[in-house]
């Protein structure tokens, strides 16, 4: 008897270790509070980002971009520092336009937020605004541990069919509410990329994420460390967000 | 008859001079030649590669506008377009409906590349079956779901053979990611050695359901002509009967950069389709033709014309005061000539014609000698074969240089030569003419 008391224990402990401990709806209002924690409302934002890139067929490859980012009016700017092969291009985005710059043909052409950076494994979306609540909903949760950290493990589906991914599982700290991991799903359900999301800063109250990793696991070995430095949060003139700011730079 | 002898003979005389002038006109004729031989065979290759790769010879594509405002590429409600398509039934030989992944990316183990992708009805493509040539595996059941054909290039690239199971990342029509997994049915010849596009080829249906499309939907009809001719004549006819239930493009009416590059960029891949400022209802058409594409490149052809036209020119015309230079002298040596010729009864019209015959034979000869030179070095260019990956791969035929030589080319090229020597040698030869017989036989020179 007392066997059969400890094993049904057991199993409730298992089934309710099991349960979600928030309601979707709750989940869902935490998403919504992973975009105000990382966008950068009422204030402008700079930084410097170094791309690492590794790939088994290419090898290492290193990139410096300056970043500034205007989250009000859905603007960033993206400027290749390094290498000098690359000098000079750049990503502008001002609201649903996203277009690259190439020095070289001195031309702008559109490009979309869902393709990749400049042939990293991060997309041009990954450097924008959030805008997480509203291109997903939560479809399951659960508690769960990532490392030393507690976290909700949410399962998201797209709102609608233009998301980058139709699906995608994320790993968000129960006590900030900040994104440590993401696994993004293809249409067919194939895992098509993980993020990480390693180590946060304060700026100005908003959280920026100023180490990310980017695996890409449709092709081993393949993978992009992004690390953000020199940040600001200082006033930004309106004329860096324009094309001839770009086109300037390069002259 | 003697007329045409003296002046064959005349040319014999001086036998280094005639050379020099020869060889220089023989050289200008040389480069006109090549040049336009080049450019013929670079326009001729480009437009079979194209028909063969687009499938045809004009391509309907169709836009629908979702209620965000973004475009995705489909067609959806064939009605409209299959009543336009009957009323020129009788100008086309082959019709092909495709799908298409613009930007895919195969990979394989670590190894990666992009292609394009096509889904195709293999019922219906004769055409293009016809141009594949298998190096690995078979096309015995290219029509089950996730089969794929690759072409030579791509298969060394990611190292993969027939039989194997690779992934392609791709888009769906309205821009999310996803995966297909496809198992290399064949690996063909490079089509064409068409290297700046290296396209593989599946069958529709499976290839639908990856990128978002209906199992009856398609993206592209294409038409190849039974007459190249009958192009722009059947894409007028259709676009004016399209336009009396749909929206209607042309290729032609694009005027702004933006605009062609976004047309070409659907056609070719690349292309991020976004948000429009006025949405339409149901499908708007897109028609372009072979001609539309090859319009740039037509451009590029006539002034590479044009300037190997005006080298030739002032080729000529220097070796013309080169000539007018020599004939006075050939007047001054041979006065005596002249008036023994005259006193013996010779008239005028002879001397001139002597004059001008032995120029022209010069320069026909000097023609005849550029153009058995341009013909020797265009067949020795035609037979390297150049690598895949070389930035000429757009123009090259199975991986060689396609050289066309027109005769009615170098027909205008011998008139044109011919007229600017006689018209160069003219004033010698009536000098030499209206000379006075006494005063010719009492020359001291």
């Amino acid at each position: 008897m007392k066997k059969y008391i400890i094993g049904l224990m057991v199993l409730l402990m298992v089934g309710i270790s099991g349960l979600s401990a928030i309601s979707l709806d709750e989940a869902n209002r935490i998403l919504a509070t992973v975009d105000t924690s990382r966008n950068f409302s009422g204030i402008d934002f700079s930084a410097v980002m170094t791309m690492i890139s590794e790939d088994q067929d290419t090898g290492v490859e290193k990139k410096k971009v300056q970043q500034f980012r205007r989250d009000d009016s859905d603007m960033f700017l993206m400027l290749f520092i390094e290498p000098a092969s690359e000098k000079g291009q750049g990503y502008l985005n001002i609201g649903e336009n996203l277009w690259f710059y190439d020095p070289q043909s001195r031309k702008f052409n559109h490009t979309s937020m869902k393709d990749s950076f400049g042939g990293t494994d991060a997309k041009n979306s990954d450097f924008g605004s959030s805008s997480i609540a509203d291109d997903y909903k939560v479809v399951a949760v659960k508690e769960g541990k990532l490392g030393r950290y507690d976290v909700y493990i949410m399962d998201l589906e797209g709102t609608n069919s233009e998301v980058t991914y139709p699906t995608v599982k994320i790993w968000i700290t129960s006590n900030n509410n900040l994104i440590l991991k993401s696994e993004d799903f293809s249409a067919t359900g194939r895992l098509m990329r993980t993020s990480l999301f390693p180590s946060y800063a304060n700026v100005g109250g908003k959280y920026l994420a100023t180490k990310m990793i980017f695996k890409d696991e449709l092709i081993e070995g393949k993978k992009t460390q992004i690390t953000v430095t020199d940040i600001s949060t200082k006033d930004l003139p309106d004329s860096i967000f324009t094309k001839s700011y770009v086109e300037r730079v390069n002259r | 008859m003697n007329i045409s002898k003296i002046a064959i003979r005349n040319i014999t005389r001086q036998k280094k001079r005639s050379f020099l002038l020869g060889g220089a006109i023989a050289f200008g004729v040389f480069i006109i030649i090549t040049i336009g031989s080049f450019t013929s065979g670079m326009t001729e290759t480009l437009k079979t590669n194209f028909t063969s790769i687009m499938g045809g010879h004009i391509y309907i594509l169709g836009t629908e506008t979702l209620d965000s405002g973004r475009v995705v590429q489909v067609i959806g409600d064939t009605a409209d377009l299959g009543k336009a398509i009957s009323t020129i039934d009788d100008l086309v030989e082959e019709y092909h409906i495709r799908s298409q992944v613009g930007m895919g990316e195969i990979i394989f183990g670590s190894k990666s590349t992009t292609l394009q992708i096509s889904g195709v009805d293999w019922n219906k493509e004769e055409m293009l079956l016809k141009t594949l040539t298998v190096t690995g595996g078979s096309l015995e059941n290219i029509d089950n779901p996730g089969m794929l054909i690759i072409p030579e290039l791509i298969a060394d690239k990611i190292g993969v053979m027939a039989g194997e199971t690779v992934l392609v990342r791709m888009d769906t029509v309205t821009g999310q990611k996803n995966v297909g997994e496809f198992t290399v049915a064949a690996i063909t010849k490079d089509q064409d050695n068409f290297s700046f596009i290296s396209m593989a080829y599946t069958e529709m249906g499976y290839l639908n359901g990856l990128i978002g499309l209906g199992p009856n939907e398609y993206q592209y009809l294409n038409l190849h002509l039974n007459n190249i001719e009958d192009m722009d004549i059947a894409s007028e006819r259709l676009a004016a009967e399209l336009k009396k239930t749909s929206p209607v493009d042309l290729g032609k009416d694009d005027s702004d950069d933006e605009k062609e590059d976004q047309r070409h960029g659907f056609m070719f891949g690349g292309f991020a389709p976004g948000a429009v400022e006025e949405p339409w209802e149901g499908t708007k058409f897109s028609i372009t033709t072979l001609n539309d594409i090859m319009e740039p490149v037509l451009q590029l052809v006539n002034i590479l014309n044009i300037v190997s036209l005006s080298l030739f020119i002032i080729l000529m015309l220097i070796t013309m005061v080169g000539l007018i230079n020599t004939f006075r002298m050939v007047l001054i040596e041979r006065t005596k000539e002249i008036g023994t010729m005259r006193a013996i009864g010779m008239h005028r019209g002879s001397v001139r014609s002597i004059f001008l015959l032995e120029a022209l034979f010069l320069s026909l000869f000097g023609a005849f000698g550029g153009i058995i030179l341009s013909g020797v070095t265009t067949i020795a260019a035609g037979l390297i074969r150049f690598t895949s990956d070389s930035p000429l791969g757009l123009f090259l035929n199975n991986g060689k240089l396609q050289f066309i030589t027109s005769p009615s080319g170098i027909l205008k090229v011998v008139i044109l030569l011919s007229i600017m020597t006689l018209a160069a040698v003219y004033m010698p030869a009536r000098k030499a003419a209206r000379m006075k017989v006494v005063d010719a036989l009492r020359a001291q020179y």
